[in-house]
């Protein structure tokens, strides 16, 4: 799992630290506060090292690292991603099972990574990053953008989906945590989504019925990414998974019931990075982490990184965030209301 | 005649007593109670035009868990069925169903114009953040949802300290 995150001047994320990291972790902020572009940071860093020495794969540390990045954050070149205000060298450091992965480099890079440090072990478990839109529908959008026209667009955290998605489920047992989260997964969907290897399409079956993926509603679409995840075992129990607001398109009693299975998975090994800017997400998370008892990392990212960043943990407590103050603002407004 | 009430651990008012009717206090509760839960006053703001049925608490249980989820709802029942009593026995007083205490509500009640003054349903507990406050308000609202689509009426919880800025509570006990 990622223990410790160190982050400095990479976009607007100037500087980060980010330590003792949880099973279940959480990223908070307002629109344009760098949610996601902390959680593709990470995804890079993840994919670099599980990459590395995979297979026939001969390509260095640096060559994975730079390609990931580009095609990630689809700058016209990598140094672009150096705060603009920076004096210094983009860093970015995180400990991954107690050992070091670190690379930096300056604003007028576009070829090759300057220092790289990695200490980690190569491994086969896989990480995947959820982003917020869901991918069954335009599949193969992103395939012949990305593979054929090779085109800036869909970045890699679509493609790596994609194609994670591709391959086949496998029969067998499963875990009995992942088997139990499929079953929980499928309650909500109240049918399943399945890939038409004739047609070559994703379509959802509810009972004998069929329907293209889509009319099939969005949320639907998002529970189905993770339920398929698990039947293929593209995630096992050391996979990381990075997830770009849950909240998007699910109704909120269909989050709470999300938020449980990642609970589940996450006592069985998967280490969740969540970004959300959800009331239920963060109040759901605390509860759990109260009846849990179990430490839960949440980093609050100011708009203006100048005003500071917060760390904390649920466990402790709700942040003091403009989330939760907005939805106490709510509540003052119709008390206002209600006395004129 | 001005009149105070004092009510898990706060002090309301003092109000005119033409403008309070304190239910715990008068003739009409004495004949009822034997159990009959009953909110604590009706109160009158003529200048607002509004008609106030206020219930006070000092605590909310906090439904963590099956057990005191039970006790939560139980709380929001029991705080309903206080404040819709209290408004029902205001109106049927100003009906004039109980001929021999029809003095006891004042003629600012009587004399109010019911299909103008906006109703509030008002649950104050003292003590309690606004963040607790903002999910035992939702609780109060969807219990009392077909009352207040029925009466046009308002459900509102608040804290002392709101309780003060809107001239309800002028000191803590």
């Amino acid at each position: 799992m990622i223990n410790n995150v160190v982050i400095k001047n990479f976009g607007n994320l100037t500087n980060i630290k980010w330590q003792n990291l949880g099973k279940i972790n959480l990223i908070i902020g307002e629109n344009s506060s760098g949610k996601s572009f902390l959680l593709k940071a990470l995804y890079c860093s993840m994919r670099t090292i599980e990459e590395y020495k995979r297979g026939d794969d001969r390509r260095s540390e640096s060559e994975i690292l730079l390609e990931k990045l580009y095609w990630t954050f689809q700058t016209e070149k990598i140094g672009d991603l150096v705060s603009k205000t920076a004096t210094d060298s983009l860093s970015c450091e995180i400990t991954f099972n107690d050992k070091e992965f670190l690379y930096k480099f300056g604003k007028d890079t576009t070829k090759t990574i300057q220092s790289l440090t990695n200490r980690t072990s190569p491994r086969s478990s896989n990480s995947i990053f959820l982003p917020s839109k869901e991918v069954l529908s335009i599949y193969h959008i992103i395939l012949e953008s990305r593979e054929k026209d090779k085109l800036f667009g869909f970045d890699d955290t679509y493609l790596d989906l994609v194609r994670a998605l591709a391959l086949p489920r496998k029969g067998g047992n499963n875990y009995p945590e992942f088997a139990k989260s499929r079953k929980a997964l499928e309650d909500i969907l109240g049918g399943k989504v399945e890939y038409d290897e004739i047609t070559k399409r994703w379509q959802f079956r509810k009972g004998n019925q069929k329907f293209a993926i889509g009319v099939t509603a969005e949320g639907i679409k998002k529970i189905a990414i993770l339920d398929s995840l698990l039947a293929n075992r593209y995630l096992d129990t050391e996979s990381i998974i990075f997830i770009d607001e849950p909240e998007s398109a699910l109704h909120p009693a269909a989050i709470s019931k999300l938020l449980d299975i990642i609970g589940v998975l996450a006592d069985r090994g998967i280490q969740f990075f969540l970004a959300s800017h959800s009331y239920f997400v963060i109040k759901k998370l605390y509860l759990m982490a109260r009846k849990s008892n179990d430490t839960l990392p949440f980093i609050s990212l100011p708009n203006n990184h100048d005003q500071g960043v917060e760390y904390d943990d649920l466990l402790k407590g709700m942040p003091n965030n403009s989330i939760i103050n907005e939805s106490i603002r709510l509540y003052q407004e119709e008390v206002s209301e209600a006395f004129e | 005649m001005a009149v105070t009430i004092e009510e898990s651990g706060m002090t309301f008012g003092p109000f005119s007593d033409e403008q309070c009717f304190y239910i715990e206090k008068s003739n009409i509760y004495n004949k009822l109670q034997n159990g009959l839960p009953m909110a604590e006053f009706l109160l009158i703001q003529p200048d607002k035009n509004l008609l106030y049925v206020v219930e006070a608490k000092s605590s909310s249980p906090n439904p963590s868990n099956n057990e005191s989820q039970t006790k939560f709802d139980d709380y929001i029942a029991e705080i309903s069925r206080k404040l819709l009593n209290a408004f029902t026995l205001g109106l049927t007083l100003g009906l004039g169903r109980y001929v021999e205490n029809i003095d006891e509500l004042s003629n600012c009640f009587q004399e109010i114009d019911y299909g103008s003054v906006t109703i509030l349903f008002l649950l104050v507990i003292k003590g309690h953040k606004e963040e607790w406050l903002a999910p035992l308000n939702e609780a109060l609202q969807r219990e009392l949802k077909d009352t207040s689509k029925v009466w046009r009426l308002k459900v509102i919880t608040i804290n002392e300290r709101t309780a003060q800025r809107y001239n309800l509570i002028q000191s803590m006990v």
